[in-house]
């Protein structure tokens, strides 16, 4: 070798230096063959008129992985009473919330607060020790304090932080009642991960559902409503009449359903507040599958006459009753595109259970699913891009999306009964309802990904969940 | 969202009666109701039958239960299942169709029927337990009404039935196999009360 | 006359039944303890709140949204600029290192130093104290997780700085063949720790160009800045930049890069196009 080897030997000892990060370490030791090849090759290079602009670099694809992020306990100048506990405990309790809501998503990975170095005092919360951070390797930063208010109330600061860059990404104060804690708790899970993902979040929500217990031959069901994660659980009927298929209006605080009361089934209205239940109206015969329209105004659901079910548009002021679809056979499950002018709905008017999208007056009525088996049960995402909803084939019910035209259909789960998809409000959870073959009933999740399926813990079994728009 | 439902099948008083009328009849009501000023107690709910036979009737609201008398009364809900062998037909997977041993049972039920004209049924419709919940609650209807048909074609006054579906929410056997849901696809008539 | 009686009486008959209906719908369902009232959250500017109760210093930015810039020398735990010991990584990899020889010819212990004279950059002088404290076994552990299957294997750095020196002897201007084998050593180091937001609506399209300086340790000064960015709209202006800052985030945890110093002209300022076509 030549004075190019010596001259080799020079870079190197620039570039060897020690490592102060274990990153380049690890990178440093997986050299792959073809790579040596590069190398080589350029060895045979001669020496050519130098490059101007700055050297150029193209990534086509990095690694899918959950954001290892931080939520230590949020802290306190000093611990106050409140009713819901010390500020001090609710500073670690509002940390523990925050954290698991980024868990569930499958889009973080919060980091065992037993790997932190430090706790976090109140000046830390606005001046975090980056250094400290990155040593456990986070990416990212929640911090936040819990103050109790004059007035019996707390104020839970919450700030989100990029490690790398040592960059302050967000930081918002909710006042709320000590009770309220966990919906500040959401509120600040949402801001980090609308600010990181830059989607908007989805914690600070609820979920309706049907409670399910009992024998199947004399199964009783009852309306319940619980908080995206599960807490605050209660039920809002008492289980004397068959309940199905409860959802939520848009401003949260209404939820339809079916229920069989008097033994006329048909859709009713719950008020959340007040507990007030109401048949929404007399008609002949069972009305069932309701949704509203996206700005409330409307209900859609089917109707059963004589063995024959279509899809009906009341608006709910006027009480004017429109029929959608006329053709013989089941039309029923629409639901509305978010933009309130399409409505897809499934139908056996082919032979099987199909997927047909419609105008919002029932012209246009399109089929959009093929393939093999049937699909059932399609809801509108509120993103508008997707529908997601059941694939019934091969003996197995699987949760499934396709976009609107019915293009692009995957399946997101594979199980023996599948069933009734409803979206997160920022439409990229999917919450569904599983019956094991002869076995219990319960909630689950998954995301768009497929991946990330996870059991929605209820106290009892569940089934035909609804997810609530995010609460404002 | 505070909205009076104002019932729509009020029927032909729809000509008479302005819809701001009936709005306005609606809200005093409900006021009144809430106040508790005590209006005229409402004729008990058994007299609301008069209303055009559209099957409104809520009179029929036994459970979907047949009654297993000590004696078989003549006309009661354990002299029909005694009479014709049995309440419940069977249908196929996913069909309403009714096949010859469904025409047997309820040509059978159509006769006993015919002896006790006062007696009024419900027509259940049930749906096994693989199928999506909305579109068996149709399924089910499909089935009830497919056998009311039946019985109407042999002269029993459509009058005297109406339908409910259950979709798949009440199955009799609870295992998770062919055998099961071959039981469950089914429609029962179902003596809600004789007269 | 009978009309209007006729009317009269279907009209009392509907108030009647009307009444019937509606206090049947009160009455029908037995409510539970109706749910409660949502409990409000207010939404309030904190700016102030954690400041109220902090010691004032100097470092602290009034305003609420504002970056906040680390002051370079703030109470650090890690005072000993002695050498981090190579991690003790409990990764074991198939390649022997060799590097580790050049390490005690010179300037190695200022390199930490260099960044940090120069105020104006912000988080640079971080980075070079931060691997000390932890326990590395556990932060190995930690980074290996992070790190699950790099797609594309970094080069030998000491292989490519041999090869590339033999091709540019000093004053040599460089072949862009080699300026090509640089980029693809820099996309080695940098994709690994790329974490693109895949799943959002608009990722297909966007894409982003960082620029990003480096000193002559491979270490990134200041802050990487966003050079342009494809396929945002106004509806996606939140995604949109969080998505450059996931690119951002990948140049600033795989550093420093290790690049050929006698080719440092060449890869001083480096421009990196993060495009997630392949993911999506």
């Amino acid at each position: 070798m030549g004075p190019g080897l010596r001259r080799g030997d020079e870079s190197s000892s620039e570039i060897h230096t020690p490592h102060k990060h274990p990153l380049p370490t690890l990178l440093s030791r997986c050299y792959t063959p073809a790579m040596r090849m590069i190398i080589a090759s350029l060895a045979l290079l001669t020496a050519f008129p130098a490059v101007a602009a700055p050297i150029r670099v193209d990534i086509n694809s990095g690694i899918a992985q959950p954001l290892p992020i931080a939520v230590p306990g949020f802290a306190t100048a000093a611990a106050q009473p409140t009713e819901a506990g010390t500020t001090a405990e609710l500073g670690q309790r509002v940390a523990k919330v925050i954290s698991d809501d980024l868990r569930s998503s499958g889009l973080f990975r919060p980091i065992d607060p037993a790997a932190f170095t430090t706790s976090v005092s109140v000046p830390d919360v606005t001046r975090p020790q980056f250094a400290n951070w990155r040593t456990v390797a986070a990416q990212a930063l929640v911090t936040g304090t819990v103050t109790a208010n004059p007035d019996g109330g707390i104020t839970v600061g919450c700030y989100a932080y990029d490690v790398f860059s040592s960059e302050e990404l967000a930081r918002q104060g909710f006042v709320t009642t000590a009770a309220g804690w966990r919906r500040a708790a959401h509120k600040c899970a949402d801001l980090v991960y609308s600010r990181l993902t830059g989607e908007t979040g989805y914690f600070d929500s609820r979920i309706v559902y049907v409670s399910e217990t009992g024998r199947k031959t004399k199964r009783i069901k009852r309306l319940a409503v619980m908080d995206q994660d599960g807490a605050g659980h209660r039920f809002l009927t008492s289980g004397q009449n068959l309940v199905l298929t409860p959802r939520f209006a848009p401003n949260q605080q209404t939820i339809t359903y079916m229920s069989f009361e008097g033994n006329r089934p048909r859709v009713w209205l719950y008020t959340l507040g007040s507990g007030r239940q109401q048949a929404i109206g007399d008609f002949p015969n069972m009305s069932f599958a309701p949704r509203f329209s996206p700005d409330g105004s409307n209900l859609i659901f089917s109707m059963s006459t004589g063995g024959n079910t279509d899809v009906y548009r009341l608006d709910i002021s006027s009480r004017q009753l429109t029929r959608l679809t006329t053709q013989t056979g089941i039309d029923t499950a629409p639901s509305y595109s978010p933009d309130g002018r399409r409505i897809v709905f499934e139908s056996d008017r082919g032979g099987s259970q199909q997927l047909y999208v419609m105008n919002a007056d029932g012209s246009g009525q399109q089929r959009i699913s093929f393939g093999d088996g049937r699909a059932a049960t399609p809801v509108w995402s509120p993103r508008g891009d997707l529908i997601a909803f059941t694939r019934i084939g091969g003996g197995r019910f699987s949760i499934g999306v396709m976009k609107p035209d019915g293009s692009g259909e995957r399946l997101l789960t594979n199980a023996y009964q599948d069933e009734g998809p409803t979206w997160s409000p920022n439409g990229r959870v999917i919450l569904f309802f599983r019956s094991a073959r002869g076995g219990p009933v319960d909630l689950y999740s998954v995301d768009l990904s497929g991946q990330n399926e996870r059991k929605v813990p209820t106290p009892l079994d569940g089934s035909d969940p609804a997810w609530s728009p995010l609460l404002p | 969202m505070t909205v009076f439902y104002v019932n729509k099948e009020i029927g032909m008083s729809q000509r008479l009666l302005s819809l701001p009328l009936i709005a306005a009849l609606a809200i005093t009501v409900s006021a009144c109701a809430t106040k508790k000023k005590d209006l005229p107690p409402p004729p008990p709910t058994a007299t609301t039958p008069s209303t055009p036979g559209t099957g409104l009737d809520s009179g029929t609201g036994t459970p979907p239960v047949a009654g297993v008398g000590n004696a078989n009364i003549p006309g009661s809900a354990a002299d029909f299942a005694a009479q014709s062998g049995t309440d419940t037909v069977l249908f196929q997977y996913d069909s309403y169709e009714i096949d010859d041993e469904a025409r047997t049972i309820l040509g059978k039920q159509a006769e006993w029927l015919a002896r006790y004209p006062n007696v009024r049924v419900t027509v259940e419709g049930h749906a096994d337990e693989r199928g999506t919940r909305e579109y068996n609650l149709a399924l089910g209807d499909r089935r009830a009404t497919a056998a009311k048909n039946f019985l109407a074609a042999q002269g029993v006054g459509t009058s005297r039935m109406t339908t409910i579906s259950y979709g798949k929410e009440r199955p009799v056997a609870e295992g998770s196999d062919e055998a099961a849901w071959a039981l469950n696809r089914r429609s029962v008539t179902v003596v809600a009360s004789a007269s | 006359m009978t009309e209007r009686r006729a009317l009269l009486a279907a009209a009392a008959a509907h108030i009647i039944l009307f009444a019937a209906l509606s206090i049947g719908w009160q009455f029908a369902p037995k409510p539970l303890a109706p749910a409660e009232e949502m409990i409000p959250v207010d939404f309030v500017d904190i700016a102030d709140v954690p400041r109220v109760t902090e010691a004032p210093k100097p470092s602290m930015k009034a305003a609420p949204q504002e970056t906040v810039t680390p002051e370079p020398a703030p109470v650090e735990p890690e005072p000993t600029p002695e050498p981090t010991p190579a991690p003790t990584d409990a990764v074991p990899l198939p390649e022997p290192k060799t590097e580790p020889k050049p390490v005690p010819t010179k300037p190695a212990p200022p390199k930490p130093v260099p960044p940090k004279p120069e105020p104006a950059k912000k988080p640079a002088p971080e980075k070079p104290r931060e691997s000390k404290p932890l326990d590395t076994s556990v932060l190995s552990n930690l980074i290996d997780k992070a790190l699950p299957k790099a797609r594309v294997k970094p080069l030998d750095t000491s292989d490519l700085a041999k090869s590339i020196g033999v091709a540019a002897p000093k004053q040599a201007r460089i072949d862009p063949r080699a300026a090509a084998t640089l980029a693809q050593a820099i996309q080695a180091q940098v994709a690994p720790c790329w974490n693109p937001p895949i799943g959002g609506t608009d990722v297909r399209k966007m894409t982003v160009v960082i620029r990003a300086d480096y000193a002559r340790d491979g270490s990134v000064i200041g802050q990487p800045t966003v050079v342009s960015q494809t396929g945002t709209s106004t509806g996606n202006s939140d995604y949109s930049r969080a998505f450059a800052e996931t690119a951002r985030r990948a140049v600033l945890r795989c550093q420093p890069l290790k690049l050929p110093a006698n080719l440092y002209d060449l890869w001083k300022s480096v421009e990196i196009n993060f495009d997630p076509e392949s993911m999506t």
